[in-house]
């Protein structure tokens, strides 16, 4: 996939990601240390090399600090979801790299839930700071495909393609997320390579489970809207 | 005691104690009294059934049920029992019979619905299908039926109607399950396959298309039954909902069995990929087909392995449907390499002839196909390989050699086939100008009783063609009243009229010729330009022009009147009235109602020809159009800009491009390129019409913009029949070239020199061919393209001169030492003029230490 433009820099992507600031908030964990010891609790703070939790049940026992060093898994163990998560896992993110796998797929849920509100560069900076955290590989690329969309959706068409033409190549095609074939689609349509944009329209439609997501449905009116584009002959035999 | 030991799940205590009662009570009168006789009955009965003591349990029950009516409080109950207890000792009989009694009985009980079922399973049992229908019905619609039972009931409604064969009443019930409903997507998952299948045997594409929305791969299938396991076990239950978990569960572990083998490997999943492949074919969904053809060849998946070969085929089918023969080429030869020995190889060899034949290499179709006839006599589709034989070399000018195929073929084929081979040798006759037999021929094959609708209207179309062209006046007015009897809405209804509008232009009607066309021309379709396009024609040949230009006005109104995307006929003819009259031919309500269409408030416009006609009578329109004092590129400069600001970005591109037309013609070429560069990085190229998007797709591959190649691949997808075609192949075969793919540039430049002998394109094609050929290592080749392109008579001197080098320096390469010497001896006389190649062939003749005398 050729890459033709960008309409913003990548500074600015940086400023305006450097200026969402954290929120402190307390998050309930518990893990394991590293000598197989139990712990449970409300993080009352992080320092530089030290996680500080207190009892949840009774808030008059001392707060226990923990080394980091220290630690060898947290699980994120509070009913917290989506948005509010994130709002309070963005003031603990020292943490995260010590995080469990389940937790990082429902911190990955939260940060796709940003879409909802079409925070884009905070999503892009969600994204940064779990790979920086050494999540698996099937976790990074998803999180990478959250990151191309929040860079498309910002306009950042050139870091979005950049990273779609990696991820085009790590997901096989029968697996391809229907986001992939929806970013896929929009960019090779911008660059002006209708067929392309055509096959990752129809993509999804091909696979096996067919795709119920919304966006698949949207695919699938763009992929006619681009066949009538594209040829006569086959807008006939699509709409047949 | 007997009951408190029930009450504490000590069946076989309760049923002792109940024993000894009888033995030492059993014949005492008090134990005959109404409500003590009940509940003894009653307690022993049960007792005895949880104790497993069946045939005693149903003695009591029976004696119960004996004594007291249908409207007992424990009737209904002890009946159900009863009617299980008989089903598990295997006495099916006696518990059919209290099933049914317990409906007519209960009616209105919830219990009612499952006995249906019950009675329903019954039947199946015994393959008893109709039996079983009404049961299932009544369960389904049975008042106190819960929504996951009515799934289940609807699923046991499917699979009886697959076993009748009944696939689409069976589809029906699948289709009609609760939406989102997980146990009816589990269901619809595990029959799809089936389902779909039948529906395609029964050539029901469509159907089993979107059977296959339910497709679902085993993993996925599994997480249901699990999920769907936990949730039942989940469920807290009292004694009615018991019985119905029960049958719920025995239901589970059925679907569990059924699907258990599939789930273990990759065949349900394959098997559903490839009915998915041929659905979409066969629905003639080619594009869709190709798009998951392509999708399997570029996965890495287990499942993907063993799908290639199927997915090479559907791909290639695709590809000639769409006339890309290139990249049908690219797969056969990946499937080659990939499969030298697989099952489907004599198929695909027959498809890469049948790609050879659709670039309209009959030679190398024929050769293929008839290695693959040899190869494979015994083959089925033998048969079918030799009747594409046969018209492959009918079309390659072979006539009298086809009808000889086609009379061998005619002596072994089918019956049915005959009505067909009948017409193709009457084509054959007719190639061979032997009209009457060839007429006699297609009247053969009209008459046959196995021919088609379809064959016959062609048939009948043949032979008015034939009649048109003989002018057989009695023979041609009979064919036509047989076409307009037997087909009054035939597929070819606008052709024939056309011909019978031909017929009486040339007896000298033209007028009934017009007055027959009038009414197709005047319907905005296809058809309506074809009957416009010879309404034009013979007013032109009339010379009246004032219809000439009426008709074309009239055409135009009626694609604006009702909003249709105007076609370029009827602007073409009026740019050819202008030139001819020295007058503007629109007014200017009309001229203003196009220019809005090119602004983007109306159909779709031609902007290209409208500005044309707009320039070459620029001040009559200037004032029609209301545009100040200006010149031409001023306005189309100012109107640009203007476009831009709209965001009307095909308009846009008309004016920049119409302007770079015109700077061209000054000779300010760069200035040109320069609208054009800015068209290309502004515009969305698939916004373009033909022409447009062409423009662009070369300036992008002449300035090596990288969007190039997207651009003129997606050019060749639009417009196959495009007369652009040879310019756009040319420049991707030399993208092709630089990236060092001489193969696929080979094809490219073929489909030029074979395609379009006659185009500027072709003697570049065929040097740049050569070229690549002998890269390639095939010097001979390289040699014959030349010599076909020097055939041509009208070639450039400087495009001669470059051949005559490039072929001296082949036969050189060869060791023919003789015929390089003359090919620069022919340079160095004939072309003194251009240096450079002159140079080089005395470079040539030194390196052979060669002299020649000039």
């Amino acid at each position: 996939m050729t890459i033709t433009c960008t309409s913003m820099s990548r500074m600015l992507a940086v400023l305006t990601i450097i200026l969402i600031p954290g929120i402190l908030s307390s998050l309930e964990i518990e893990g394991y240390s590293l000598n197989g010891l139990h712990f449970k609790g409300l993080i009352q703070e992080t320092r530089e090399t030290e996680l500080r939790i207190r009892n949840v049940e009774n808030e008059t026992q001392p707060v226990i600090g923990i080394p980091f060093s220290e630690v060898k898994s947290i699980r994120l163990s509070g009913k917290k979801r989506g948005l509010a998560l994130l709002r309070n896992l963005s003031a603990q993110t020292e943490i995260l790299p010590l995080l469990e796998q389940e937790s990082l797929n429902i911190t990955l849920e939260a940060i796709h839930a940003l879409s909802e509100k079409r925070s884009w560069p905070e999503m892009y900076q969600w994204t940064i700071r779990i790979l920086a955290a050494s999540p698996t590989w099937e976790v990074a690329r998803r999180l990478r495909l959250c990151q191309a969309w929040a860079c498309h959706e910002m306009k950042l068409f050139a870091e979005a393609g950049e990273i779609l033409e990696e991820l085009e190549i790590e997901w096989d095609a029968l697996e391809a997320p229907v986001l992939l074939c929806w970013l896929m689609a929009k960019m090779e349509y911008m660059n002006g390579s209708g067929p392309k944009a055509l096959y990752w329209s129809l993509l999804p439609s091909m696979q096996i489970p067919a795709s119920e997501d919304p966006i698949a449905r949207e695919l699938a009116d763009l992929s006619i809207e681009w066949l009538n584009k594209a040829s006569p002959n086959l807008k006939t035999k699509l709409t047949k | 005691m007997a009951c408190q030991l029930m009450a504490a799940g000590d069946a076989t205590g309760a049923c002792m104690v109940f024993e000894e009662f009888d033995q030492w009570y059993g014949e005492e009168p008090q134990t005959q009294v109404t409500e003590f006789r009940e509940k003894r009955l009653r307690m022993w009965g049960l007792a005895c059934l949880q104790a497993g003591y069946h045939e005693k349990g149903q003695e009591l029950i029976e004696e119960w049920l004996e004594a007291f009516p249908p409207e007992s409080t424990y009737h209904a109950f002890l009946r159900f029992q009863l009617a299980s207890s008989h089903a598990f000792t295997g006495n099916m009989e006696n518990s059919v019979s209290h099933w049914r009694s317990f409906i007519d009985e209960h009616p209105d009980l919830p219990e009612a619905a499952l006995v249906h079922w019950k009675l329903a399973d019954f039947f199946i049992s015994k393959s008893d299908w109709t039996g079983a229908e009404p049961h299932l019905n009544l369960a389904l619609h049975h008042p106190r039926m819960p929504t996951s039972g009515k799934v289940l009931v609807k699923a046991a409604l499917a699979l009886l109607e697959l076993a009748r064969g009944q696939d689409e009443s069976a589809l029906e019930w699948l289709a009609s399950m609760e939406r989102g409903s997980e146990l009816a997507k589990l269901w619809q998952g595990i029959l799809a396959p089936s389902l779909a299948s039948g529906l395609l045997a029964s050539e029901k594409p469509r159907e089993a298309l979107n059977i296959a929305a339910w497709f679902s791969p085993p993993r996925v299938l599994e997480q249901r039954i699990l999920d769907l396991l936990q949730t039942d076990a989940k469920t807290n239950s009292n004694a009615r909902q018991l019985v119905w978990n029960t049958h719920w569960r025995q239901k589970a572990a059925l679907i569990e069995a059924s699907i258990s083998k599939t789930l273990s490997n990759n065949e349900l999943e394959t098997s559903q990929y490839r009915l998915k492949l041929r659905a979409l074919r066969r629905s003639q969904m080619h594009y869709h087909c190709l798009v998951l053809a392509k999708s399997i060849l570029a996965s890495k998946l287990d499942v993907a392995q063993s799908l290639r070969s199927t997915a090479f085929c559907e791909a290639i089918e695709s590809c000639h449907v769409f006339k890309d023969w290139i990249q049908a080429e690219y797969f056969v030869e990946q499937f080659l390499e990939a499969y030298p020995d697989h099952p489907d190889l004599p198929e695909i060899l027959f498809l890469q002839a049948k790609g050879s034949a659709g670039t309209e290499d009959y030679q190398a179709a024929l050769h293929r196909v008839r290695q693959v006839i040899r190869n494979y006599p015994e083959h089925r589709s033998s048969m079918k390989w030799k009747l594409s034989e046969a018209s492959w070399t009918l079309q390659s000018g072979k006539a009298q050699e086809a009808a000889e195929l086609y009379a061998s073929i005619e002596d072994a084929c089918p019956d049915t086939w005959i009505p067909f081979v009948k017409f193709q040798l009457g084509r054959c006759k007719e190639s061979l100008n032997q009209t009457e037999l060839a007429i006699r021929l297609y009247h053969d094959g009209f008459e046959h009783g196995a021919s088609t609708p379809a064959l016959q209207e062609q048939a009948l179309l043949a032979i008015l063609k034939l009649q048109l062209k003989v002018f057989n006046t009695q023979a041609f007015e009979k064919a036509l009243k047989t076409y307009r009897d037997s087909f009054p809405d035939g597929l070819n209804r606008l052709a024939v009229e056309i011909m019978a509008a031909m017929f009486l232009q040339q007896a000298g009607q033209p007028g009934k010729a017009v007055k027959i066309l009038l009414p197709y021309a005047n319907q905005p379709t296809e058809g309506a330009l074809q009957a416009y396009a010879l309404i034009s024609d013979i007013h032109r040949g009339q010379n009246e022009m004032g219809a000439f230009v009426a008709a074309a006005k009239r055409q135009l109104s009626l694609y604006l009147d009702q909003e249709i995307d105007i076609p370029k006929r009827p602007l073409k003819d009026l740019l050819e009235w202008q030139s001819r009259t020295g007058s503007p031919a629109l007014d200017s309500l009309s001229i203003n109602r196009l220019m809005d269409c090119l602004n983007g408030t109306g159909p779709d416009c031609p902007g290209l020809l409208l500005l044309r006609l707009i320039i070459d009578h620029w001040q009559s329109y200037t004032s029609m159009l209301h545009i100040p004092d200006s010149s031409a590129e001023e306005w189309l400069e100012a109107r640009a800009a203007a476009t831009l600001v709209d965001d009307n970005k095909v308009a846009y591109a008309t004016f920049c491009l119409f302007l770079a037309d015109l700077l061209d013609q000054s000779g300010r070429n760069d200035s040109a390129d320069a609208r054009r560069i800015h068209v290309l990085q502004s515009v969305n190229v698939d916004s373009l019409d033909e022409h447009s998007a062409g423009v662009v797709a070369l300036t992008a591959a002449r300035y090596s913009f990288p969007q190039a190649d997207a651009l003129l691949e997606g050019f060749l997808q639009r417009f196959p029949q495009s007369e652009g075609r040879p310019d756009i192949l040319l420049g991707l075969a030399k993208i092709r070239r630089s990236e060092n793919l001489d193969t696929v540039s080979i094809i490219l430049l073929k489909e030029i020199c074979k395609g379009w002998p006659d185009s500027q394109t072709f003697p570049q094609a065929c040097i740049m061919l050569a070229e690549c050929q002998a890269n390639a290592g095939r010097p001979e080749e390289a040699l014959a393209t030349l010599d076909v392109m020097l055939e041509r008579g009208d070639l450039d001197a400087k495009m001669i001169a470059e051949a005559v080098l490039l072929r001296a320096q082949l036969y050189f390469s060869v060791g023919d030492k003789d015929k390089g010497m003359l090919n620069c001896q022919r340079l160095l006389q004939l072309y003194p003029a251009f240096e450079k190649i002159i140079k080089s062939a005395e470079q040539l003749l030194n390196d052979n230490n060669l002299h020649v005398d000039v």
